[in-house]
């Protein structure tokens, strides 16, 4: 099951910036100089399509020698930096976004080394050492809350709370502090909503991941929702991936200034 | 969420917050929508960049809309 399109494509770059805000403006901004280049040609004919053309025109607008216009959507693309490593880009396609090999290799045409070198790679950060991170579960089915916790503790987060309804994990996040929020999207047959996402950031300024069966009705485009969506039957790597992506920002940017340096983009 | 979580300050951006009337903000969506700005906030960078270019480029006139702003 996939996301919408537009809808993916932000979360695509909501993972690459870590955070809502900065990555849907990020989206919006490429995706409107991506439809301003191809003005008068077909639209993309599917998703593999759409996310080709995003990448292909992000890199062109990093690329460009001119200094950009003050204001204008080129001046704010260029303002995020480089574009993620490969390895990292790979990651973020196959594990957060569910594409297959044979479409990444599609959307990142040509990739300089093997696809299962730069997946390896990818996942070899998100499971390497972190710190002492901590995540709060907010799940009401008891067997998917003690997998969320297995799967977070496998990579070296430690699970400070497991809550079951929105209020305790609220309460619990306020305890806490955790670095990062998991919630189920329809916990006790109920929908959480924006009303959980609202009170998760105003009692806490950390992301939140909502696990959902049910995309379509989570990123609608509103004003306030989940920074992050993983949609189930969600897989252990797509989790990683997400949580990774949300705690680790500053050590990619890191890692991406030295891949970047080493001519791996 | 906030600006000093990892990885902000390796960003060139910064986020504001402005205030504005339920009618000042319909004024701007619609001036979004007239003249397809990719997100609100890309339509209030180019109004600012307006501004700017118009204070350069003829500033006897932006004097006077300021001045009538200010008497409003």
């Amino acid at each position: 099951m996939f996301l919408p399109v537009s809808a993916s494509i932000r979360h695509f770059a909501r993972a690459v910036t870590a955070d809502r805000l900065v990555g849907d403006e990020l989206a919006m901004a490429v995706a409107a100089e991506a439809n301003q280049k191809n003005v008068n040609g077909a639209p993309p004919a599917n998703r593999v399509e759409w996310f080709r053309r995003f990448i292909i025109r992000w890199r062109e607008v990093i690329a460009e020698d001119a200094a950009p216009r003050p204001f204008s959507n080129s001046a704010f693309i260029k303002s995020m930096g480089p574009l993620p490593s490969e390895a990292r880009l790979v990651l973020l396609l196959s594990d957060v976004c569910g594409f297959s090999a044979r479409e990444v290799e599609e959307i990142l045409q040509p990739l300089s080394r093997p696809y299962e070198d730069l997946l390896s790679e990818g996942r070899a950060i998100v499971r390497s050492a972190r710190g002492d991170k901590s995540a709060l579960i907010v799940e009401d089915e008891p067997l998917i809350a003690a997998d969320l916790k297995d799967v977070l503790e496998e990579m070296g987060v430690t699970v400070v709370g497991m809550a079951r309804t929105a209020e305790q994990g609220a309460r619990q996040a306020l305890e806490n502090s955790p670095d990062i929020v998991l919630a189920d999207y329809n916990l006790d047959g109920q929908k959480t909503g924006v009303d959980a996402v609202a009170a998760f950031h105003d009692a806490h300024q950390c992301p939140v991941i909502f696990i959902t069966g049910y995309p379509d009705e989570v990123l609608k485009g509103d004003e306030v929702e989940p920074d992050f969506v993983i949609v189930k039957p969600y897989r252990p790597e797509a989790v990683q991936a997400a949580v990774a992506h949300c705690l680790d920002a500053a050590r990619y940017a890191a890692i991406d200034a030295d891949a970047t340096a080493a001519g791996d983009l | 969420m906030s600006q000093n979580k990892p990885g902000a300050s390796e960003k060139r951006v910064e986020k504001l917050q402005i205030m504005v009337a339920d009618s000042e903000l319909s004024m701007i969506d619609d001036w979004r929508f007239e003249n397809r700005a990719a997100s609100r906030s890309a339509a209030i960078r180019s109004l600012i960049y307006l501004g700017l270019e118009l204070t350069k480029t003829d500033p006897e006139q932006a004097g006077k809309l300021l001045e009538q702003l200010d008497r409003a």
